[in-house]
C-alpha cells in the first residue's frame, strides 16, 4: 500500500513515554484491556527506579539499552519483537533508516503502531508514500505530526540515538508466571546499582535514593528535571499500588507487601506536594527543602522494606520456563 | 559571465514588454528550462531586479521600472563596498553626517563609485560618508550573503569576557546602533540568540546548511537542522510572490505560478499561510492541504462557539 493510517490510536503523556506509547498501540490493536498501570506492572517497567547524579529530566528513559530493556518488556507480555536501535553518527544511519521505513510500513499494514524514540517515546501510526511522511503521535498535541521518511531519528532529536520497537506476534503465556517474572525483575531493579554500565552517572534502584538524596543535599541538580522526575515518579509508584492490587489474589501475595508500597506511594505524594508550580513552570520548594529530604529519605526506606517483603513473599531462587536469563545471553548493546 | 548574454537578452524583453518566461529564454538559446530558471532567479537575487511573473501575460514583468543592470565592470571588492553601504545607506539615521566633512577623500570615492553606476557626473549629491573598514565589509557581505539565503556560518568571535570563541550561528538581522554593526543570531552552542558585534568578528565562513528562522518565543529550541531535511511546499500564487512576507523561507519559483517553499516547523509555516495572501492553492504536500483546512473548521467552529 502507499498510504495507510491507523485509527484509535489514543497516546497520552503520562509517567512513562514507553509504556503510554506501548499501551496506545496495543490497545488501538485490540491485543491488550487492561489498564496502564497493568501493562506498567506487567512489563517490569514500573520498578526500573534510575536517577541521574544531577537529576537530569533523561533519567525517566535511561533505564538501560533499550534493545535489551524494551526487547524484555515486550517479551515479558509474550511479545516477540525486534528492537533496533543505534547511533546516528554511524556510518551505517541511512542504511537503518531505509531498513526502518520498510519495517515500520509492514507493522502499520499489520495493524500495529510502531513505538520510536522521538524524544521521548511516541507512537508511528500511518505513512504516505507520495508524500514521503510518517505520521505519528507525540502524546501531547491532539494533532497528528507529520516527519519526512528522511527525517526518521534526526527531526526533533537533540540525543545522538535513534530507536524503534516492531511487534512481532504474540504467543500465550500464562499471566501468573508474567506476573511473578515482573516481581522477580522488581527485585533485580533494586539490587543491580547501575543499569548503563560503563557509565554511572545515573543510578538504579537502592544506589538512585543515593543520588537523589546527594543531589538535593549539594543543591546541584537540574531544576526542571528534579521537578520531572519526582512528579513521575509518583505516578509510577501509584501504577505499582494498582498493580499489586490487582494481581495479590492470583500470586496470593501479602499485606505487607501491599501496606509497604502503599506507604510507598504516600510518601511520593507528600513529596510532590514540595514541587511549586510558577507561573506555568515547576520548581522544587527551597525553603521545604529539609522536608523533603527527610521524606526522600524515608521513601528509601520504605522501598527497601517492600522490595524485602517482596523477596521474602514471590522466592526468587526458582527459574520460571522461559524466564530470560540475562546471565546466559549478555547484554545487547545498541548497534 | 556565461549566462550574461541571455540575462541581457531576459532584460530587454522584459524592457519590452514582451513578458518573457523560462520556456521562452529556454527556447530562445537551446537551454534546459531549469537552467532558464536559474538564469531569471540570478537575475532577482543576485542582481536585485525587481521580476513580477504576471500570471496574466504568462511572463515577467519590472515592478519598478527605473531598475536598470548593474554595470558588468563591477569588481568583486566594489560588490562588497555596495552591499554594505547599501545596507549602512539603510541604517543612515544613525550616521553622523559630521564625520563625513573630515572624510573627503571617502567622499570622493563613493561619489566616483555612484557615478560610474549612475553615468552621471553630478557631484551635487549630499550624501552621508562612513568609515569603510575592509574586514567589517567583507564580515558584512557574508553575514547579509547567509541572511538572504537563509545560511548558516561558522564564526570566530574574539568575545570581551571569554576570549576567542568558535561557533555556528544562524544570522536573523543586522543593525548599526551608537556607531557600531551588529548582528543578532541563534547560536548553535549556545542555544540562544545572540548580539555580536562585527568588529570583533575575527572569522566567517558561509556553510552550506540552511536554516529555518523560527518564531521568537522558539527559538530556544534546539535543532539539529544540518541533518534535517526540510518539507516543500509547493503554492499555486496569483501574482509573484511578496518576497517580503516570505524573507526568511527558501523560496524556489517553478513557473506558472507556482512556488516550492522549504520548511521545517509545520505550525509556524501553517501560521505563516494564514497570514499572507496571494497563495491560491496547496499543491503539495496533501496533508499540509489537510493541516490547513483543520486549523481554518477549528477557527470557524471557536468563532461560532463565542
Amino acid at each position: 500500500m502507499s498510504w495507510n493510517k491507523l485509527e484509535g490510536i489514543d497516546f497520552k503523556r503520562e509517567y512513562r513515554s514507553y509504556i503510554d506509547a506501548l499501551h496506545a498501540i496495543l490497545t488501538a490493536a485490540g491485543r491488550f484491556a487492561g489498564t496502564k498501570s497493568m501493562l506498567s506492572g506487567m512489563t517490569g517497567m514500573a520498578f526500573k527506579f534510575i536517577i541521574h547524579e544531577y537529576l537530569s529530566e533523561s533519567s525517566m528513559t535511561a533505564y538501560g539499552y533499550w534493545g535489551k530493556e524494551h526487547g524484555e518488556a515486550a517479551e515479558r507480555l509474550g511479545w516477540a519483537n525486534v528492537s533496533p536501535a543505534g547511533y546516528i553518527r554511524h556510518p551505517t544511519f541511512p542504511l537503518a533508516q531505509k531498513q526502518a521505513e520498510r519495517s515500520i510500513k509492514l507493522s502499520i499494514d499489520r495493524g500495529l503502531g510502531v513505538v520510536f524514540w522521538l524524544p521521548e517515546f511516541a507512537v508511528i501510526h500511518g505513512y504516505d508514500d507520495e508524500d514521503e511522511v510518517y505520521f505519528y503521535r507525540d502524546g501531547w498535541s491532539q494533532d497528528e505530526q507529520v516527519m519526512l521518511y528522511d527525517n526518521f531519528g534526526v527531526a526533533g532529536n537533540g540525543t545522538p540515538f535513534w530507536f524503534y520497537q516492531l511487534l512481532l506476534d504474540k504467543w500465550d503465556r500464562p499471566e501468573a508466571d508474567i506476573y511473578r517474572e515482573s516481581l522477580r525483575a522488581a527485585v533485580s531493579e533494586w539490587e543491580t546499582p547501575h543499569k548503563t554500565a560503563p557509565d554511572q552517572a545515573f543510578a538504579s534502584g537502592r544506589l538512585a535514593y543515593d543520588y537523589l538524596i546527594q543531589a538535593l543535599e549539594s543543591r546541584r541538580y537540574s531544576a526542571s528535571g528534579g521537578t520531572y522526575i519526582l512528579k513521575s515518579y509518583a505516578g509510577i509508584k501509584r501504577d505499582i499500588v494498582a498493580y499489586l492490587e490487582a494481581i495479590q489474589a492470583e500470586l496470593g501475595l501479602t499485606e505487607a507487601v501491599l501496606q509497604a508500597y502503599r506507604e510507598v506511594d504516600a510518601v511520593y505524594r507528600h513529596i510532590c506536594r514540595f514541587i511549586r508550580a510558577d507561573e506555568g513552570t515547576a520548581a522544587l520548594d527551597q525553603a521545604s527543602f529539609p522536608a523533603l529530604l527527610k521524606s526522600v529519605r524515608e521513601a528509601k526506606e520504605l522501598e527497601e522494606k517492600a522490595v524485602h517483603e517482596l523477596k521474602a513473599c514471590i522466592g526468587c531462587e526458582d527459574r520460571l520456563p522461559g524466564e530470560l536469563d540475562i546471565a546466559l545471553w549478555g547484554i545487547a548493546s545498541p548497534r | 559571465m556565461s549566462n550574461m548574454h541571455r540575462i541581457l537578452w531576459f532584460d530587454q524583453q522584459v524592457r519590452s514588454m514582451n513578458y518573457p518566461n523560462s520556456r521562452k529564454l529556454a527556447q530562445q538559446f537551446e537551454i534546459s528550462t531549469r537552467q532558464a530558471n536559474r538564469d531569471i532567479e540570478y537575475l532577482m537575487n543576485s542582481l536585485g531586479a525587481p521580476l513580477y511573473y504576471s500570471a496574466k501575460s504568462r511572463g515577467y514583468e519590472y515592478e519598478d521600472t527605473a531598475y536598470i543592470l548593474p554595470s558588468l565592470y563591477i569588481t568583486e571588492e566594489e560588490k562588497k563596498v555596495i552591499s554594505f553601504l547599501a545596507y549602512r545607506y539603510e541604517q543612515h539615521q544613525y550616521g553622523d553626517f559630521d564625520d563625513g566633512v573630515k572624510n573627503e577623500k571617502l567622499q570622493k570615492q563613493v561619489s566616483r563609485l555612484f557615478r560610474r553606476l549612475s553615468n552621471t557626473d553630478s557631484t551635487e549629491h549630499s550624501i552621508p560618508s562612513f568609515a569603510i573598514e575592509s574586514a567589517i565589509v567583507d564580515t558584512a557581505y557574508t553575514l547579509r550573503l547567509s541572511l538572504a539565503q537563509s545560511r548558516k556560518v561558522a564564526i570566530v568571535y574574539n568575545h570581551a569576557e571569554h576570549g576567542e570563541i568558535r561557533g555556528t550561528i544562524h544570522p536573523y538581522q543586522m543593525y548599526f546602533k551608537y556607531y557600531a554593526d551588529y548582528i543578532s543570531a541563534y547560536c548553535e552552542e549556545t542555544r540562544q540568540t545572540e548580539i555580536y558585534r562585527l568588529d570583533r568578528m575575527v572569522g566567517t565562513r558561509m556553510l552550506q546548511e540552511r536554516f529555518e528562522k523560527m518564531h521568537h518565543d522558539a527559538l530556544n529550541e534546539h535543532i539539529d537542522a544540518s541533518q534535517v531535511r526540510p518539507f516543500v511546499a509547493v503554492l499555486e500564487c496569483s501574482g509573484q510572490l511578496n518576497g517580503e512576507e516570505w524573507g526568511s523561507y527558501n523560496v524556489k519559483p517553478l513557473g506558472n505560478g507556482q512556488y516550492a517553499i522549504e520548511f521545517i516547523h509545520i505550525d509556524p509555516f501553517i501560521d505563516q499561510l494564514l497570514s499572507v495572501r496571494g497563495w491560491t492553492a496547496i499543491h503539495k504536500p496533501k496533508w499540509l492541504k489537510e493541516k490547513v483546512k483543520r486549523r481554518l473548521m477549528q477557527l470557524l467552529t471557536d468563532l461560532e462557539t463565542q
